[in-house]
C-alpha cells in the first residue's frame, strides 16, 4: 500500500513540474498584407479584384531550434495546417525561449517513401496522391475576381519529391518570443500568379515546384 | 473514503496485468527468401509479417466489402490460378462493368519490387492498395467508407485486434493488412527454380535449354534471372494505342526520356498471365514470341536497346516459347494458402 501512496506523491510531482516547462507556440494565420483572412469570405485587394480562399492547407514539419547557431531542440514529426480546423492552427514545443526557428513547409522525401503513415500524414486526410504516390504539401484553392467581374476559380495543389522537381521548402524565421503568429499571406502568392495562364496545379512537376518556392515566400512570423 | 480509492486503483492495477498477461501476441512468421535470390525490397520493419495479418490481409484481398457497391473485390481482377491477373481481359474491368486503362498486371514476388503500376508511379506496395479502392473505374471507393464499413462489421474489428492489437481499423492497419498478404505471393518453384537448384530428377530438355539460351542473349538483360524483371522502366518498341494514349513513364516524371516507358514485367508464369502487355494487345505469348522476332519497329525513337527485330527461325520460337513454359509453377497458381479463405 505505501508504495502506491509514494506512486501517487511521485506523480503529483512530476505534473506539476511538466507544467513549469516553458513552451514555444505557434498560431497559424492567413492573411491579407497583415489582416486576418478567414475562409469563405471575399475581400478585396488594393487594386479592387477581389479574392475568396476556400481551401487552405499546408504541411509543416521536422521544426528545429536554434540558440546562437547552435541547434537545441529537434522536434520530429509533420503537422497538417487547415483553415479548416481550427485546432490545427497552435502548435506548441516545449522548449524555452530561443534565438530562430527552422521548419519546413512540406514532407521530406524519405516520409514520402516510407509506405502508409498515421495521423496527420493519413492518406485519408486528402494530401496524398495515389496514383504518382506522394504528399500534396500544400493546397489553397478558391476564385479570384478581376477588376473587370471576371471570376477565376483556381486550385493548386503543391507537392513532389523527387528531382529535378522537388517542391520541399524550408522556412527560417527569427522567434525570440514564446508566442509567434505565422501568417501566411494569400493575397501576395495570388496576385503574384499569372492565374488566368494558370488557375489549375494538380501534378507534380516543374509548375508545382515554382509555386511552391514562391508559396514560401508569403510566410511572415510575428 | 480513501482507502477505497486506493482500493479500486490497486485492483485496475491488477486487471491491467492480468489482461496484459493473457493478450495474445500476434504469431510472427519468417518470410523466406529462396536461396540465392537477392534480399527483398520490401522492409518488414514496420509491419512485421504475422499469421493473423497475412490471414486478415488474405480475408480482405477476397471480400468485395472494399467496393463500392460490394460487387468487387481485389481477387476479381487479381485471381490465383492466372499469376493474380485479370483473365480474359485486355483492360481491367471495374464495378458496373466500367473499364480502366490499363491491364492489371501479375501479382508475383511483390516483395522485391522497388515501384508498382506500368509506370512505376507508386512507390511503396502499402500505399498501392489505396489505387484500386478509390479508383472510380475499379471499386470506387472512398478509404473513409471502407473504414467505416469495417470498423462496422461483425467480424473485422476482432480480426485487426488480433493482428494489430487494436479493435479500431484504420488506413494504416487495412493497408499493412493488404500487403501482408500480397507481399507472401513468392513464385519460386517452377522447372527453372528446380533446375537452377539441381534437384534430382529435373532436367531441361534439349528445346529448353536452347530456349534457355537464346532467352540470355536477347531478353534477360531486361527480364533479369531469378525474378525475371528488373527495376527500371522500357520500351519494347510498342506503338501508342491510339484510344488510350498511354505515354508511361512520362506521365510521372514528365521526363521527355521517359516517353513510352513501361515497367518491365517479370515474365514468371506467364503461360497463364495472358493478356500481354500493359494494354493486354497480345493474347498469346506466342503473338508475344513473333513480336519480338519480325514486329518490332526499329525505326521506333523510344525502343529500349539491344532490341531490335531477333528474326527467330521457326525452331528458335519454339525453343524460347518451351523454355518461357518452364516458369509455370503450379504449386503457386493453386497454393491453397493463397486462395479463396474457406
Ligand atoms: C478493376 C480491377 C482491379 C481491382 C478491383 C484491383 N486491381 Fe490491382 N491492379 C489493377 C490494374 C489495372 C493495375 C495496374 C495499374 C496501373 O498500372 O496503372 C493494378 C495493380 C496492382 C498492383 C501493382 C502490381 C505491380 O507489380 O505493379 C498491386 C499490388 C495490386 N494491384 C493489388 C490490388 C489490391 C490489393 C486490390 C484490392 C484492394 C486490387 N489490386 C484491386 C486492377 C485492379
Ligand atoms: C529492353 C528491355 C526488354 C527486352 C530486351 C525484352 N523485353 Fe520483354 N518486355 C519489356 C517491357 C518494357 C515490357 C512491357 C511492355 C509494355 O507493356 O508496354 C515487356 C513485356 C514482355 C512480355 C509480356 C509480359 C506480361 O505479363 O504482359 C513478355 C512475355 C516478354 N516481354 C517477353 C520477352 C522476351 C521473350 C524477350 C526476348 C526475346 C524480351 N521480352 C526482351 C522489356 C524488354
Amino acid at each position: 500500500m505505501d508504495k502506491i501512496v509514494y506512486g501517487f506523491v511521485l506523480c503529483f510531482i512530476l505534473n506539476t513540474g511538466y507544467g513549469q516547462t516553458t513552451s514555444i507556440n505557434f498560431t497559424f494565420q492567413s492573411s491579407i498584407s497583415n489582416e486576418y483572412i478567414e475562409l469563405n469570405t471575399i475581400y478585396s485587394l488594393s487594386d479592387s479584384s477581389k479574392m475568396e480562399i476556400t481551401t487552405c492547407r499546408f504541411y509543416v514539419s521536422n521544426f528545429t531550434f536554434y540558440s546562437n547557431n547552435k541547434l537545441v531542440s529537434e522536434q520530429k514529426g509533420a503537422f497538417l495546417i487547415d483553415l479548416e480546423n481550427p485546432e490545427s492552427l497552435q502548435l506548441s514545443f516545449p522548449i524555452s525561449v530561443v534565438d530562430s526557428v527552422r521548419f519546413n513547409l512540406g514532407i521530406d522525401s524519405s516520409t514520402n517513401v516510407a509506405g502508409i503513415l498515421d495521423g496527420d500524414l493519413d492518406p485519408i486526410k486528402g494530401m496524398y496522391w495515389t496514383w504518382n504516390s506522394g504528399y500534396i504539401n500544400s493546397k489553397v484553392e478558391g476564385t479570384f475576381t478581376k477588376t473587370n467581374g471576371v471570376k477565376i476559380p483556381f486550385e493548386y495543389h503543391l507537392g513532389g519529391y523527387l528531382p529535378p522537381y522537388p517542391t520541399l521548402q524550408t522556412l527560417t524565421f527569427s522567434c525570440e518570443k514564446s508566442e509567434k503568429i505565422v501568417k501566411l499571406d494569400l493575397s501576395e502568392f495570388i496576385s503574384s500568379l499569372e492565374i488566368e495562364k494558370c488557375n489549375n496545379v494538380m501534378i507534380p512537376g516543374p509548375k508545382a515546384a515554382e509555386l511552391s518556392n514562391f508559396l514560401a515566400t508569403c510566410f511572415k512570423i510575428d | 473514503m480513501k482507502n477505497r480509492v486506493l482500493f479500486i486503483a490497486f485492483y485496475s492495477c491488477v486487471l491491467v496485468l492480468i489482461s496484459f498477461k493473457f493478450k495474445t501476441e500476434p504469431t510472427i512468421i519468417e518470410f523466406s527468401v529462396p536461396k540465392k535470390w537477392p534480399n527483398p525490397v520490401y522492409s518488414f520493419k514496420n509491419n512485421p509479417l504475422t499469421e493473423e495479418g497475412f490471414q486478415l490481409g488474405r480475408k480482405l484481398f477476397y471480400d468485395p466489402i472494399l467496393s463500392k457497391d460490394s460487387t468487387i473485390s481485389c481477387a476479381s481482377c487479381h485471381l490465383q490460378y492466372t499469376g493474380f491477373t485479370h483473365v480474359d481481359h485486355t483492360i481491367s474491368h471495374g464495378i458496373e462493368g466500367r473499364k480502366g486503362t490499363r491491364n492489371s498486371p501479375v501479382l508475383i514476388n511483390l516483395a522485391w519490387n522497388s515501384s508498382f503500376h506500368w509506370d512505376g508511379g507508386v512507390n511503396h506496395l502499402e500505399v498501392q492498395g489505396i489505387n484500386p479502392i478509390q479508383h472510380p473505374a475499379e471499386m470506387d471507393e472512398k478509404l473513409e467508407n471502407v473504414l467505416k464499413k469495417l470498423n462496422a462489421s461483425s467480424v473485422y474489428p476482432a480480426l485487426f485486434n488480433k493482428a494489430f492489437g487494436s479493435d479500431k481499423i484504420t488506413s494504416s492497419t487495412l493497408m499493412k493488412a493488404l500487403t501482408l498478404y500480397t507481399v507472401s505471393l513468392v513464385s519460386a518453384d517452377s522447372k527453372y527454380d528446380k533446375m537452377m537448384r539441381k534437384e534430382k530428377g529435373v532436367q531441361f530438355s534439349e528445346q529448353e535449354k536452347n530456349g534457355l539460351k537464346l532467352f540470355r542473349e536477347h531478353c534477360a538483360v531486361c527480364h533479369k534471372e531469378p525474378l525475371f524483371t528488373s527495376p527500371t522502366f522500357a520500351s519494347n518498341g510498342l506503338k501508342m494505342d491510339s484510344l488510350l494514349k498511354d505515354v508511361g513513364r512520362y506521365g510521372i516524371t514528365h521526363n521527355p526520356s521517359d516517353s513510352m516507358l513501361f515497367k518491365i514485367p517479370t515474365l514468371r508464369n506467364s503461360e497463364f498471365t495472358f493478356p500481354y502487355m500493359h494494354d493486354g494487345r497480345f493474347k498469346k505469348l506466342k503473338d508475344v514470341i513473333n513480336y519480338y522476332s519480325d514486329g518490332i519497329d526499329p525505326s521506333v525513337s523510344y525502343l529500349s536497346k539491344p532490341l531490335k527485330p531477333f528474326h527467330f527461325s521457326d525452331t528458335e520460337k519454339k525453343d524460347l516459347l518451351s523454355f518461357l513454359l518452364t516458369l509455370t509453377d503450379k504449386a503457386f497458381l493453386y497454393n491453397p494458402r493463397y486462395s479463396y479463405p474457406k
